[in-house]
């Protein structure tokens, strides 16, 4: 191997050394409100084996960074990865990993948290149904008018949750389209949970779009149930709440903020760039 | 200008040089070619995933990520294993053809290069269209290939052969990702 490329490796490697060496933001501590705990959850992540980038033991290092409590791996109908991450984290420190899907059929994607078996995606309604059959919530996902059609009221209905915040939402005219479908879906359920998530794949990061929920313990099935009871808030990027009057109250008066989208530090973004590089000076010389 | 990139600008030439070089392979020689593209797929989608590169992300994801040389070496295999004419061992054929890494692998950067470098997050529509390139090039280096390593007679069709496995298997993997074949198949109306 040549000096140059010597060269080279030598500033891949410092480079990654760097990455290594940046020191992690501290860790939050959930927060507590009377008896409940007031926690950051993402409902709808995508992880890799999947159409997800990151494998489950980095995803939940990411979601850690991000400052959320918890997050729902929501892959398109499958809950392998999910389970397998569960089984992986048992109770060791960290945000929970709660098992879902994302059942995604022809003109619906619904968010399903709280499973333990794959969901038939043939119809909404049946889904639904299965869903609850598991004792798990149903979320009506990123409800635009291209995800709308699989929908009638008597389906809206025996909804659990309506993702209110997504970083779609920014894009018109889905913004307005999510508010239109949410407000229909109170109307026709009152007190349905009022859900934000990321729908990380691989832009942006865990948590940009984020759910806060009033549950009774840190745990899976504590989180599932608040959902079910409506005690949620969506957080969106901007730092807007919709949804549970008590819920948007505690986390204004907690001061809690929008999630910031990713920004490397001026460190991690140099070390990456000297990684980069030192690689294609390595693939050239 | 190293083999590869010889072998990236002339492909014709180098791959004939090459096969004269050396016949049997070298597993050491190899392993190495694949680190490098296990390097490049890992600080790649750690980048693209994070905004950050260690050396624990990078090994992480290029672990995690290293099917797609899985997929890449059962389509190699499909036309380097059964070609008579080729006058060098499977280990060195295998070896040569991952000399030809260079299009994908500075596609697979760009990205993380634009990011970090510029602060310019390069969009989906932008990465599909730029992938038009790697791909071209690589159909012109592995007919080359074809030629001069495998010897082959009718080196389209081991380049279509090639590309059907490979695309075949990748598209395999999709399907899985966005919700399975039943659910592919629903949306096309079948």
């Amino acid at each position: 191997m040549s000096g140059a490329r010597w060269a080279s490796l030598a500033l891949c490697a410092a480079g990654l050394l760097a990455g290594a060496l940046e020191p992690r933001p501290p860790a939050r501590e959930p927060l507590r409100s009377g008896a409940h705990w007031l926690l950051a959850v993402d409902f709808h992540v995508h992880g890799f084996p999947g159409d997800g980038a990151l494998p489950p033991w980095v995803l939940r290092d990411e979601a850690a960074r991000a400052g959320l409590d918890a997050f729902v791996l929501t892959n398109h109908n499958r809950v392998s990865t999910a389970r397998a991450a569960r089984r992986m984290f048992g109770d060791t420190p960290g945000p929970l990993v709660i098992v879902g899907q994302e059942v995604t059929g022809r003109g619906f994607h619904i968010v399903a948290a709280g499973l333990e078996e794959r969901v038939d995606w043939t119809s909404a309604a049946a889904a639904i149904r299965a869903i609850h059959a598991q004792k798990g919530v149903a979320i009506a996902a990123h409800p635009s008018a291209a995800y709308r059609t699989g929908w009638d009221e008597a389906t809206i209905a025996l909804l659990d949750g309506v993702e209110r915040a997504h970083p779609s939402m920014e894009t018109p005219p889905a913004g307005s389209q999510f508010a239109e479908f949410d407000a229909h879906a109170a109307a026709l359920k009152p007190g349905i949970a009022f859900i934000g998530s990321s729908d990380y794949h691989v832009a942006q990061t865990p948590g940009f779009c984020r759910t806060w929920v009033l549950a009774r313990e840190r745990s899976a099935d504590a989180i599932v149930a608040a959902v079910r009871e409506g005690r949620t808030a969506a957080m969106d990027m901007a730092g807007q709440l919709y949804g549970n009057a008590d819920v948007v109250r505690l986390v204004r008066a907690a001061h809690l903020t929008a999630p910031r989208p990713r920004t490397p530090t001026v460190w991690s973004r140099t070390a990456a760039a000297v990684v980069a590089i030192g690689l294609l000076l390595l693939i050239l010389l | 200008m190293n083999i590869d990139v010889q072998l990236a600008v002339s492909p014709a030439s180098t791959f004939d040089r090459l096969v004269r070089a050396r016949h049997t392979g070298s597993a050491v020689a190899l392993a190495g070619r694949l680190l490098l593209t296990v390097a490049v797929v890992g600080v790649s989608v750690t980048i693209d995933a994070t905004g950050r590169a260690s050396i624990g992300l990078a090994s992480s994801l290029g672990v995690a990520w290293s099917f797609v040389f899985v997929i890449q070496a059962v389509a190699s295999a499909t036309v380097i294993l059964p070609a008579r004419g080729r006058e060098v061992t499977a280990l060195r054929a295998f070896e040569l053809w991952c000399h030809a890494h260079v299009p994908w692998s500075l596609w697979l950067l760009l990205p993380a290069l634009t990011a970090t470098v510029l602060g310019h997050k390069l969009g989906d529509p932008q990465l599909a269209g730029l992938a038009l390139v790697p791909l071209g090039w690589t159909l012109v280096l592995l007919s080359a290939f074809a030629r001069q390593v495998l010897r082959a007679r009718r080196p389209l069709l081991v380049v279509a052969v090639h590309q059907a496995v490979l695309w075949g298997l990748a598209v395999c993997y999709v399907t899985y990702a966005v919700g399975g074949w039943d659910r592919m198949l629903a949306e096309i109306g079948l």
